[in-house]
């Protein structure tokens, strides 16, 4: 070893030190925050009854709110129940409700298809300073929701399969209206990946389907996602101190998910840095590979922070090799 | 037959000893000074180095030099030699501390190194019938207390008178003393010289030529002891010749062990008395050589009673259960705003310029305001005055050093700096790329001392010293629990004071001290667009202090301080939450962001008085009355203080305080535009009662009940609605402190114990539970110990066991559809702990003298066993799952030192 290596292997057992100072503090065992392994709840889509581009619905309009649910493999069964209402002013915390508006959606017994509901927007006497609704709810997979206030779980079972969950309407009322954005494609390895299994496919067994096969190997696959022209809006917001109307384009956030394996960014951003968004997606193991192909659903949310969402959903079958 | 001698002397004087064959002097111990004379403290240090004691700085507090003269044994009196030993054949020497006072007589003998079998007992029996001419300082009769070692030895008897015969002639003994190392003359030094059978014994100082000279010696052998406080003692023996003076030269080497009065608190420095229940001092020499801190003076601290061990990286200091905001650092009498740099494992001041640390967990003197929790005051030392001295240190984390020399007869300097090297590293061994995103922390400080006396009644100081930390990472991916963290991440804490300082001593009776600090602090914080916190304050801060002796038992106190500081903040992010106390935080994504720009001047003047009353000679009260005003909230604070100190006998000490406090809230907190500027400072009660005892052979045990009741805290309103903060938090603290030091006579070994048993609870809101403190630590142990070895060596260890800190359980999470994000749901507020904290550090250091420098070698090991203490938990993005947030691996730290 020559004395700049030397040097420069010191310098790596070094930085080794420090990084164990430092890392010290986070190393985890955690599940990836991209994998899908359970009934998931992973968003909400507002559209504007008679304009389903919009995602801030006016005073007096209607809406509907659709929930994205991701499952491991097939499809199944929910209970819901969700309250809207005017906020209450708040500056953190998980946000509470004011007073409600209109009456409780719930469906108690579990039942295949998203959750959904169907919103009437007050008039803006009614609404006073609000400018954004808030819809508390809680999401159950196979078994009946929970209804009790007084419990802090979503089943009727603590120990089921569901999710708290908030969600801000935001309602225009200064004449800015809000889209929602567009994912546009994915590819895999550069191929166009458009490929969409059905809700009730079995999570194994698509070795020699429709599904795009992909052979298992330790070499990550590439994905990349694109946007849809224009999905990014320029809003006007007050910044600084004091406050100054400014124009900001949005960045687009977008979440990463897939059944099995690990996407090697849970969020990314359609942002100024990034026009395209790449990812590399590590197979899962060969031991979780099923001997007649695994069915791995790749789910992209989309949101742009203030209330517009969209999603994409792609599959693929990973064969043993 | 029996002999034994009593050894003192301040001057060329002879003491005959019927008995005596032996003769020791020591000035070793110029001891606490008794405690109705606080100016004359300090000049007793100047006392002690006249007498031959190496000079060690004062602290800025510190009086120019008065003259000073050590007491005059005028009357010895010989102890009874106990029977028991006597018959036994036994021998022993006892070193004592002797209070003499003002009149010269003996109040007060303690033993600090015992010799057993009686010969204690004999010794403090006939020192307390001594009588001395009594030390003065300025001509004025001061009570101090010295060192003594009575010498019990038996001899044969001494032959009966020869018969008359003619004188002999006699001779002499002229000598020369120099340096081994550097050939230069060492003046100040004692040579003790002691005739055959004892019959005679003959002190000399050497002069500034390093020589000294004896003349009309019998003709004989004798024995010589050359004592040096650097340099350790040697022993000769000469032959006198009649009508010939027999010249010696004699070289001597630096000794390898600091010698006993460099340690602070204790020796060459003369306290002033205290003002306070509880000080804890850490000696200069001892403080570097804690295993665990890297030889960093500052970092001993975490070793003392009642303050609590940080988390990982936090670097804080958290005194007695008390927010680490509620207390104060103080470096030469003005605050500073931190006291390590990132990461908490380096101060921000070279250990080697320090005199002393001072630390007052609570029931803190009026000198001390604007704070309820506890104080520590950093007094670094006047530059060296006899010649030019240096060092470099250079370890794994950082590099430093250390020069300092005399200007002419009256003025020395010292520059001292360090810089951490981790960017270096960097630069080394991680590729451009990486480089490109990652800026290594960089933390650098220095300092500047210049110290002036231009009479022997004043002194000038002047002080430059600045600290910066800086931190710069790109987080080009979200975080994959929180995508609002990402973009730029840098923090920087900076600030760069000068002070100018004089000290004068105005009369005999009265002492005026005055300093003033002016400087910039400049704090930063960026996250992504998300978060900037930028706040540059013009620091500016005074303090005027005269100290009046109205008669021997009553000293006054009184003085001002006062802070004026420009602000300018910038803030953008989400609503400021308490600063303690809070559940699991929220995700920044999805949080209403609030931007704020407020300027202004923080303007608090303060006012003290205190009286020190020895109404008897064992019970001594300090009233004190102190009157702050907080011109951002326009409030007024009036705190008046207790303390009694009453020795109940030898060796052992009660003593009791009680007292209010009170501080500003944090600036943030008061702002108009993010705070609540009708928020009333917030304010404390302290209680304290406790016992020290000296089981004299240096080891000593002190234990202190202390209780603290907290009101006006200020706290968050639920959901941070406006006002945004109020004063309804109140808080109780209690607990129990013990500590111990064993320093036995020799030098080589010492040790500190400590234990803290105490809890911290708050309730913020009237009718909310009370819960702990988010730092309550109800065990706190730790033990530390460092031998010496031959040839160079040195070994130490220090053990902590510490109570995990407190968190908050999360019980499930709330899926927010809006942000993609999940906000916990937490159970009570610090109703669980982390398990028990324990670690292990060792510190290995060898040491070579060389002629003229000294070169060292240190190895310390912080968690030798590599214990995973948890310091806090970890979630998973949807809070399902936890970890635990592990702390400080284990860190060798490899380091040389030269030294000149």
């Amino acid at each position: 070893m020559n004395a700049k290596n030397r040097s420069a292997h010191l310098a790596v057992v070094w930085l080794a030190s420090l990084g164990a100072l430092s890392a010290s503090g986070c190393s985890n065992n955690f599940r990836p925050a991209s994998l899908v392994n359970h009934a998931r709840v992973l968003g909400a889509r507002i559209e504007v009854l008679g304009d389903p581009t919009r995602s801030n619905p006016r005073p007096g309009e209607s809406a509907t709110v659709r929930w994205l649910v991701g499952f491991p493999a097939e499809e199944q069964t929910l209970s819901w129940a969700f309250l809207t209402c005017v906020p209450e002013a708040t500056s953190y915390g998980v946000p509470q409700c004011a007073h409600a508006v209109g009456t409780p959606a719930v469906q108690l017994e579990p039942a295949l298809g998203a959750p959904h509901v169907e919103l009437a927007i007050p008039n803006e006497a009614t609404l006073g300073d609000a400018n954004q609704l808030l819809m508390l709810g809680s999401i159950c997979a196979q078994d009946q929701v929970n209804t009790d206030p007084t419990v802090q779980a979503a089943c009727a079972n603590p120990d089921g399969d569901g999710t708290i969950v908030t969600l801000r309407v935001p309602i225009e009322r200064d004449g800015m209206t809000n889209h929602n954005p567009s994912l546009d494609a994915v590819t895999l390895n550069d191929e166009v990946l458009d490929y969409m299994a059905a809700p009730d496919a079995p999570g194994t067994g698509c070795a020699g389907g429709d599904a795009p096969q992909i052979v298992w190997s330790e070499d990550v696959v590439a994905l990349a996602l694109t946007a849809v022209d224009g999905s990014r809006e320029t809003y006007t917001v007050n910044r600084g101190a004091p406050p100054v109307a400014t124009d900001v384009l949005e960045d687009l956030l977008v979440e990463d998910l897939s059944t099995a394996g690990e996407i090697d960014l849970h969020f990314a951003y359609f942002d100024d840095l990034d026009p395209t968004i790449d990812l590399e997606w590590t197979l899962p193991a060969l031991a979780e590979v099923a001997a007649d192909g695994t069915l791995v659903r790749l789910t992209f949310t989309m949101r742009d922070g203030r209330g517009g969402f969209d999603f994409i959903q792609r599959a693929v079958c990973v064969v043993a090799p | 037959m029996r002999f034994f001698n009593g050894l003192l002397t301040s001057g060329p004087m002879t003491i005959s000893r019927r008995w005596g064959r032996k003769l020791q002097v020591t000035w070793a111990l110029m001891g606490a000074l008794l405690g109705t004379s606080a100016w004359a403290g300090p000049a007793l240090a100047q006392g002690a180095s006249d007498a031959g004691t190496p000079s060690t700085s004062q602290a800025p507090s510190a009086p120019a030099a008065p003259v000073l003269v050590p007491p005059h044994l005028l009357q010895f009196v010989q102890a009874a030699y106990p029977q028991a030993a006597e018959a036994e054949g036994l021998e022993g020497t006892v070193v004592l501390d002797i209070t003499i006072a003002a009149d010269g007589t003996v109040t007060h003998a303690v033993v600090t190194e015992s010799a057993g079998h009686g010969f204690d007992e004999a010794a403090i029996d006939a020192v307390q019938r001594f009588e001395f001419e009594p030390a003065t300082r300025d001509g004025v009769p001061i009570p101090v207390i010295i060192g003594y070692r009575y010498v019990f030895e038996l001899r044969v008897p001494e032959p009966p008178p020869p018969a008359e015969v003619e004188a002999p002639a006699t001779g002499g003994i002229e000598g020369h003393l120099l340096g081994l190392e550097d050939g230069l003359p060492l003046p100040d030094a004692e040579v003790i010289l002691t005739g055959q059978e004892g019959s005679v014994a003959l002190r000399q100082v050497t002069q500034a030529d390093g020589t000294f000279r004896f003349d009309e010696l019998l003709p004989g052998t004798y024995a010589l002891r050359v004592i040096t406080p650097e340099y350790g003692d040697m022993d000769q023996e000469e032959v006198v010749i009649p009508g010939e003076v027999t010249e010696v030269t004699y070289r001597m080497r630096l000794a390898e062990e600091p010698p006993d009065d460099l340690t602070f608190g204790a020796t060459a420095i003369v306290d002033p008395p205290p003002r306070e229940v509880t000080r804890r001092t850490i000696s200069r020499e001892e403080m570097t050589r804690i295993p665990g801190t890297r030889g960093d003076a500052l970092r001993s601290v975490e070793l003392l009673p009642g303050v609590a061990r940080p988390p990982f990286g936090a670097g804080a200091l958290i005194v007695r259960g008390s927010s680490p905001n509620d207390s104060q650092v103080f470096f030469a009498g003005n605050p500073v705003p931190l006291l390590y740099h990132f990461g908490g494992l380096t101060s921000f001041v070279n250990g080697g310029l320090l005199e002393r640390i001072d630390f007052f967990p609570g029931n803190f003197s009026v000198r001390y305001g604007r704070k309820i929790g506890g104080i520590l005051e950093v007094t670094p030392r006047d530059p060296a005055t006899d010649r030019f001295h240096g060092n470099l240190d250079f370890n794994l984390i950082d590099l430093s050093f250390l020069v300092e020399s005399p200007v002419g007869s009256d003025a020395s300097v010292a520059v001292a700096g360090r810089r951490s090297i981790l960017d270096a590293v960097f630069q080394a061994a991680l590729p451009q790329d990486v480089l490109d995103n990652l800026s290594a922390p960089v933390y650098w400080d220095y300092q500047g001392v210049a110290s002036w006396r231009p009479t022997d009644r004043d002194q000038v100081r002047l002080l430059l010293y600045a600290s910066s930390d800086s931190f710069r990472f790109f987080l080009k991916n979200a975080d994959g629990s929180d995508p609002s963290i990402r973009g730029n991440l840098s923090l920087s804490t900076r600030f760069f004071y000068n002070q100018l300082s004089w000290t004068r001593q105005l009369t005999n009776h009265v002492q005026q001290e005055v300093q003033w600090m002016s400087g910039t602090t400049k704090l930063h914080f960026a996250l992504g667009d998300l978060i900037a916190f930028d706040a540059n304050f013009l620091s500016n801060y005074g303090r005027a202090e005269w100290r009046v002796q109205l008669s021997h038992r009553v000293r006054l106190i009184g003085g001002l301080d006062l802070a004026v500081v420009p602000f300018d903040v910038g803030y953008t992010g989400p609503a400021l939450q308490q600063s303690e106390g809070a559940a699991e935080r929220d995700p920044l994504t999805g949080q209403a962001i609030d931007s704020s720009h407020f300027q202004g001047t923080a303007v608090q003047p303060g006012f003290y008085l205190e009286s020190d009353l020895g109404l008897t000679p064992e019970l001594e009260v300090i009233l004190g009355l102190r009157l702050d005003y907080f011109k951002e909230i326009d409030a007024f604070v009036f705190d008046p203080r207790l303390v009694a100190r009453y020795q109940v006998h030898e060796g052992t000490t009660l003593k009791l305080g009680a007292g209010m406090f009170g501080q500003a809230p944090a600036f943030q907190e008061s702002s108009v535009d993010i705070g609540n500027p009708a928020l009333a400072p917030v304010r404390a009660a302290h209680f304290g009662l406790g016992v020290d005892q000296d089981f004299g052979s240096g080891i000593s045990l002190g234990v202190e009940g202390f209780y603290k009741q907290l009101w006006n805290r200020v706290v968050g309103v639920p959901k941070g609605l406006p006002p945004r903060f109020t004063n309804e938090g109140i808080g109780r603290i209690y607990g129990l402190e013990v500590s111990g030091r064993i320093r036995p006579g020799g030098r080589r070994f010492f040790a500190y114990l400590s234990y803290t048993l105490s809890r911290s609870e708050r309730r913020d809101h009237p009718g909310d539970p009370w819960r702990l403190f988010d730092f309550d630590q109800t065990h706190i142990f730790t033990v530390a110990g460092v031998y010496r070895l031959p040839r160079g060596w040195e070994v130490g260890a220090t053990l902590r066991l510490v109570s995990g800190n407190p968190g908050t359980p999360v019980t499930g999470a709330v899926y927010d559809g809006t942000n993609a994000v999940y906000s916990p749901l937490s159970d009570a507020v610090n109703s669980t702990r982390s398990p028990l904290f324990n670690r292990l550090d060792v510190r290995i250091a060898k040491q070579w003298t060389f002629q003229s420098w000294k070169l060292s070698l240190y190895l310390d090991i912080q968690n030798v066993y590599n214990q995973n203490n948890r310091e806090g938990t970890r979630y998973s993005y949807d809070l399902s799952q936890s970890a635990a947030i592990r702390g400080l691996p284990i860190l060798p730290a490899l380091g040389i030192r030269g030294e000149l």
